[in-house]
């Protein structure tokens, strides 16, 4: 008969007062942890004190085990994944400090440009499409070389009046696209007013984006690279000091461009297009199957399509534009979940796609794979959580001891689902910020909130599979108070 | 037991502890922000050359009265003409300005020099910024340290050094073994800026298609895809863009009329054209008298053989690269970014 006995630390057993017990916590944590580290057994008759001790093996058998055997088993998959994340964002970060960084394109500011169409997407955008019209017409692009195109998605407010203002005032320049029937959603939208467009290039910005002068030539000049399919720009959060959601944000938003996707740029991996603040090479969109109105994240099923079709997507992070930031939970709560409803919708997709195309190379496509199955982590930390407790209480296997806490850092270091903690604050620092670093721990909220929004939306996406249900488009609340031009 | 409770109970607090502490700071600057206001991004800016030409432009225009007052700096005011001064000594941290100034000898000026006119300067001279109305002509030797622009022509004799930005309103030229970093102009002549002896091509050309090519995927109906590597035969005449995962050489004297990419390198061959844009990862030779009419950009280097041309008079483009060495000869219209170093190579 085996018996299961544990080597308990002397300094457990032995007293000592409240002072070393402070003093020592980290060693007693570790001590304490022993038992389950060292599981041993003795060999022998049963509380034979002097009897040889070996110890059991590291985790439980299938055979003994079975269930914490394949929960073991799981959770290894799972910290070997989120290390996976892990690494991926130190590799990152420390690109981002020591490694050599590219800008190729941002240097053509002389150059023949080419025709291209700028597109605003608008739905009930009363507060914020005049700034947007407004920022287009002072741009340094050539106005012979531009078309702009405000889609008025069957607006009810005020937007349609405000742009027929400005094509009063810029007939040759604006042509309005207004849109009373159809497919609801931002994708649909785009979908029909691509068909207007003019030249091979299409510059697509939000409503509440205020681009600078200069924006449209540095978007425009990666187009230069016959490769390139499309252009991502970086967005800055401009009521990023309104309250803790969107100074938390703010966070984000500086780790996932400053460090995220220019590390992705600097390491030739693959930057993703945002669906504004960018463009696309309409060529390129109709040679890899045209515009997709199917899909919440139009902008991830265009960046994956062109990338396993061998374009690329440039990214450019001097090119810098204002966007407002959710400022209510309900509200990011919303956004994140259409995100993940999208994104995964683009993963179950294309991911074989993906995984077996020829253009890619190996860091690519790991990289790119990595980022496919960025909005499925949430729910496999929780599962993981979930086998970790199991399993700690189940008290099987002793290397499960090393995993938990592993496990718990990469989590840790994952925080912030797509912005780890150490992305965020080299991210800050690079952009000359430094106290609002202090707001840090608050991610741990965002954190949360993010996890069992995604979670949620990967069983709502399930649903919808079955039930057959159509996914709605839920637009961002855009937060703006000064008044609205004619 | 009691001790072991103690124990868990310790450790409790002290992760509590640990976990808490952090927050501290946190909640303040969540009620008492300290830095929460949005990263700044100037709605005006751009990647003008001659930005802080136009700057001191207008702050000396409105000294002189010409102009709307900027309110951002006072200037001290120099009497021309002159011929030989130090000012680096008796002006430094004020700006000047100065009417024509024709020296032979060499001038050293640590301010910044506002010149209502012409400048022609001796062997030697060295200004950290300057802007002439007019042209500017420096003697062999010579330095700008931080930008230079001249309304007409700016000129800098053999080992000169242009650090940073030089710009004209007419033309740039850069004499040989003179360094630079960024350049532009609507033309600009690097070396001697006599045209040498132009080396003979086939007159006709036959017309090719990419899709005759090895390897080739067609991406769209004008553009095509060579995994590997790839030469255009010379003499030939291809339309459309090409993407090459190798390294490209394009034939002599051939002409393609779109844009080339290729990831390892790219040769252009002599007297080859391309209308369009050239862009690698690596490194880009363009052999003598070849021509690139759109922008070429290079992560790596740029190396330009002698009597090559890049962008037209009337359409005028840019080069970027690491390093870029220019021979004897050469044109250029448009910009030229040299990252690290620029040199005029004598041919």
């Amino acid at each position: 008969m085996k018996t299961q006995h544990s080597r308990a630390s002397p300094l457990l057993k032995t007293g000592h007062n409240w002072l070393t017990s402070m003093t020592l916590m980290p060693a007693v944590w570790l001590i304490s942890a022993l038992p389950a580290m060292a599981q041993t057994e003795r060999i022998g008759a049963p509380g034979d004190p002097l009897a040889p001790i070996r110890p059991i093996s590291l985790l439980p058998t299938f055979k003994d085990y079975p269930v914490a055997a394949v929960m073991a088993s799981l959770l290894c998959l799972i910290v070997v994944i989120m290390t996976l994340y892990g690494i991926r964002h130190f590799m990152f970060t420390m690109n981002r400090l020591t490694g050599v960084q590219r800008h190729p394109y941002i240097d053509i500011s002389v150059a023949q440009w080419p025709m291209i169409t700028v597109y605003i997407a608008a739905h009930n955008e009363e507060k914020v499409i005049a700034g947007c019209i407004d920022a287009l017409l002072q741009t340094d692009y050539p106005a012979d070389r531009l078309k702009i195109i405000p889609v008025n998605d069957r607006s009810s407010d005020r937007t349609a009046q405000i742009i027929d203002g400005y094509v009063a005032r810029f007939p040759s320049r604006i042509s309005p696209f207004h849109r009373t029937a159809g497919k609801a959603g931002k994708s649909a939208a785009l979908k029909d007013a691509l068909a207007f467009a003019e030249g091979d290039i299409a510059i697509i910005f939000d409503a509440d984006y205020v681009p600078g002068r200069g924006l449209l030539k540095q978007l425009v000049a990666p187009f230069f690279d016959p490769e390139v399919g499309a252009v991502m720009g970086r967005v800055v959060p401009v009521n990023s000091g309104t309250n803790l959601l969107t100074r938390m944000l703010d966070l984000e938003r500086s780790a996932g461009y400053q460090v995220d996707q220019q590390a992705r740029m600097n390491l030739n991996l693959l930057p993703q297009y945002g669906g504004t603040v960018g463009g696309v090479r309409l060529s390129a969109v109709e040679a890899v199957g045209g515009w997709h109105d199917d899909t919440l994240a139009e902008d991830t099923d265009i960046t994956y399509r062109l990338m396993f079709n061998g374009w690329k997507t440039a990214y450019n992070n001097r090119s810098e534009c204002y966007e407002e930031v959710p400022e209510e939970w309900n509200v990011r709560i919303k956004q994140v979940t259409r995100w993940a409803k999208g994104h995964n919708q683009v993963m179950a997709r294309y991911w074989w796609q993906f995984a077996s195309s020829r253009y890619l190379t190996m860091g690519q496509r790991v990289d790119g794979l990595l980022l496919l199955f960025v909005f499925v982590i949430p729910l496999v930390m929780l599962t993981g959580w979930l086998l970790a407790l199991g399993l700690y209480f189940l008290n099987a296997g002793s290397l499960l001891s090393q995993l938990i806490p592993i496990f718990a850092l990469m989590v840790y270091g994952t925080l912030g689902n797509f912005a780890a903690f150490f992305e965020i604050v080299v991210a800050v620092l690079i952009d000359g910020n430094r106290r609002r670093l202090r707001l840090l721990p608050f991610n741990l909220l965002g954190f949360f909130v993010s996890l069992f929004a995604i979670s949620g939306a990967i069983w709502s996406l399930i649903l919808d599979s079955i039930l057959k249900r159509e996914m709605v488009w839920d637009k961002t609340i855009r937060y703006r108070k000064d008044a609205a031009k004619p | 037991m009691t001790a072991n409770y103690l124990t868990y109970t310790a450790f409790a607090t002290v992760c509590l502890l640990l976990l808490t502490l952090p927050f501290i700071p946190a909640v303040r600057e969540w009620l008492y922000p300290t830095d929460s206001v949005a990263l700044p991004i100037s709605a005006s800016y751009t990647s003008d050359i001659d930005h802080f030409a136009k700057r001191l432009h207008a702050d000396a225009s409105a000294r002189l009265g010409t102009g709307k007052s900027t309110g951002y700096e006072d200037f001290d005011f120099l009497t021309a003409p002159i011929d030989a001064i130090d000012l680096s000594k008796a002006n430094s941290g004020k700006r000047l300005i100065s009417s024509d100034i024709q020296s032979d000898d060499a001038i050293r000026c640590a301010s910044a020099l506002y010149v209502d006119g012409s400048i022609h300067t001796g062997a030697g001279s060295k200004f950290s910024a300057l802007y002439a109305t007019g042209s500017i002509a420096l003697g062999s030797e010579s330095e700008i340290h931080d930008w230079g622009h001249a309304d007409g022509v700016l000129a800098m004799n053999n080992k000169s050094v242009a650090l940073r930005r030089i710009s004209a309103g007419t033309a740039i030229e850069l004499g040989n073994e003179t360094w630079f970093e960024r350049v532009q102009a609507p033309t600009v002549h690097f070396g001697s800026g006599r045209a040498l002896a132009t080396f003979p091509y086939p007159a006709s050309k036959a017309e090719a298609s990419y899709s005759d090519l090895p390897d080739v995927v067609q991406q769209t109906p004008q553009l095509f895809l060579v995994r590997g590597s790839c030469a255009l035969p010379p003499g030939r005449i291809y339309r459309g863009s090409l993407v090459v995962t190798g390294f490209l050489v394009v034939g002599q004297g051939t002409i393609v009329m779109g844009d080339i990419k290729a990831r390892e390198g790219i040769s252009i061959a002599r007297n080859a054209e391309v209308h369009g844009a050239v862009t690698c990862e690596k490194r880009v030779y363009m052999f003598g008298a070849s021509r690139v009419f759109g922008p070429l950009v290079s992560e790596s280097d740029v190396l330009i053989g002698a009597n090559a041309v890049i962008g037209k008079p009337d359409a005028q483009t840019t080069i970027s690269a690491r390093n870029i060495i220019v021979e004897d000869g050469v044109v250029m219209h448009g910009a030229v970014w040299a990252h690290e170093v620029g040199m005029v190579k004598p041919a």
